[in-house]
């Protein structure tokens, strides 16, 4: 009772007093650092959350449904506005993507989030020389010899580029393309020759340019006296040495001064081999299943072959 | 001497007049120190904390933008991707950094290992990094395993 009497405290009810009072001040302090938070953390946390969903939702979306979206209020929260902004590469197989989210109505952005896209889908690839050259887009050639491959009009003066080799001795040129397991490769060509002579053209496909190791399709046309025939082989060449695969003999067929297409397609371990449309053979073989392309050409006597429109297609 | 101070000391204590007004003020001060001292860390550690969820965000998709970028120049790439793989990104307040490298015939032949690393904010003292390991098929590119290699931390 003495305690209700007193006119002071003493020094160590002082110190009670104040670790008490600071317990207190401690605990509504953290009430109050909570109701400070609201304004501006807690809505960058929820624009961040739904930056990331927006972001999973294009990621789990089809690449050509990935588009701008201008600024506009968030729908699930009237509280943001928010924009997606892409932007896509020459060839439409990337595309560079940023998702912002603002407050409503502001123009400082509360996130930003960015990410990459790219087309995944089968790939086609095609060189028509329109551009007047064999380097890239789409691809850089490496004509051997170099010096003897050209590109140029054909008609003369048409518009139309062609990719033209004109020498007896064989030469070969290759694109710098990294390669591909089931695809199919299509070719244009014309022979341009006087009747007598024998003109060679190699395909080549699932070939290592560096190993020279792969298929190739040999496509033999003559016109010599009483020699007039196409035969069309298809071999296998492992370190430099050929392995005949299948094949096909035409008889009195020659590929002199008109446009053919040869195309073939690796499925697996199946290898088809079309000319102007038609079945050649189709062989199988699976010691190799990846590997990129090369193009050859030799005669006997002078002549000028044109390759157009060298397209491969991934066909899984 | 010791006695003395001792004597002093007791006295002090035993002593129950009028300290009302010192009393009072160093209450006030105390607790207007302790109340701004306490506000000021839990606003500040509460913005980085805000912070810091942005960054692993933004470096977790510059993460997967490096693998994407990468598997695009595998497969599209007249020329073979460097190696590393450096790109950076401006943010309006910050800038990132994606950095991908790839070991080929790695874990085992005829596959690619991609390990891509995203920082933000990129050269600041603090910055977050996260990385991914994405193993893909050399030849058709493929994903056959993708995840988080390390987890974020702060430098």
């Amino acid at each position: 009772m003495n305690i209700l009497n007193r006119k002071g405290f003493n020094f160590i009810e002082v110190i009670i007093g104040v670790v008490i009072i600071s317990l207190i001040v401690i605990s509504f302090s953290q009430l109050f650092s909570f109701s400070l938070d609201l304004p501006y953390i807690s809505q960058r946390s929820k624009a961040l959350y739904y930056a990331t969903k927006e972001m999973e939702k294009l990621n789990n979306s089809e690449y050509s449904n990935i588009s701008s979206i201008s600024k506009t209020p968030y729908p699930d929260d009237l509280d943001f506005d928010y924009e997606i902004l892409v932007s896509e590469n020459a060839t439409q197989n990337k595309k560079d993507v940023w998702i912002n989210f603002y407050e409503h109505g502001k123009t400082k952005k509360l996130v930003e989030l960015y990410s990459k896209f790219i087309k995944l889908e089968r790939l086609k690839i095609c060189d028509d020389f329109q551009d007047g050259n064999d380097s890239y887009p789409p691809w850089n050639w490496s004509p051997n010899p170099s010096g003897r491959w050209s590109i140029v009009q054909f008609p003369a003066n048409s518009g139309n580029y062609r990719y033209r080799y004109a020498r007896r001795q064989g030469g070969y040129s290759y694109p710098d393309w990294s390669g591909s397991s089931n695809y199919s490769l299509s070719i244009d060509f014309y022979i341009s020759s006087s009747l007598l002579n024998s003109v060679t053209l190699r395909f080549y496909g699932r070939y290592n340019n560096s190993t020279n190791n792969g298929y190739m399709v040999e496509v033999y046309t003559t016109n010599f006296w009483f020699n007039i025939y196409t035969e069309i082989n298809i071999y296998k060449i492992v370190n430099g040495t050929t392995y005949y695969l299948g094949g096909n003999y035409y008889e009195n067929m020659v590929l002199f001064n008109s446009w053919h297409n040869l195309k073939i397609e690796f499925i697996d371990n199946r290898i088809n081999v079309y000319l102007d449309g038609g079945i050649v053979d189709s062989p199988t073989d699976n010691q190799f299943n990846f590997g990129s392309i090369r193009i050859y050409a030799s005669g006997l006597r002078t002549y000028t072959v044109y390759f157009d429109n060298i397209c491969i297609e991934e066909t899984q | 001497m010791v006695k003395f101070f001792l004597k002093k000391g007791v006295k002090l204590i035993k002593n129950k007049k009028g300290y009302t007004l010192i009393f009072i003020i160093v209450i006030l001060l105390v607790i207007s120190l302790m109340l701004g001292l306490t506000l000021t860390l839990n606003f500040v550690s509460r913005a980085k904390v805000g912070s810091f969820d942005v960054y692993r965000e933004e470096a977790l998709y510059i993460a997967e933008a490096g693998v994407k970028e990468l598997i695009w120049q595998f497969k599209f790439s007249p020329t073979q991707p460097p190696n590393p793989l450096i790109f950076d990104i401006d943010f309006e307040n910050w800038s990132g950094r994606g950095e991908v490298s790839f070991r080929r015939d790695y874990p085992v032949q005829g596959q690619i290992t991609i390990n891509s690393k995203g920082y933000v904010p990129y050269n600041s003292s603090i910055q977050v990094e996260r990385e991914l390991e994405v193993i893909v098929d050399s030849q058709t590119y493929q994903i056959l395993k993708w995840e988080e290699k390390s987890l974020e931390y702060i430098k």
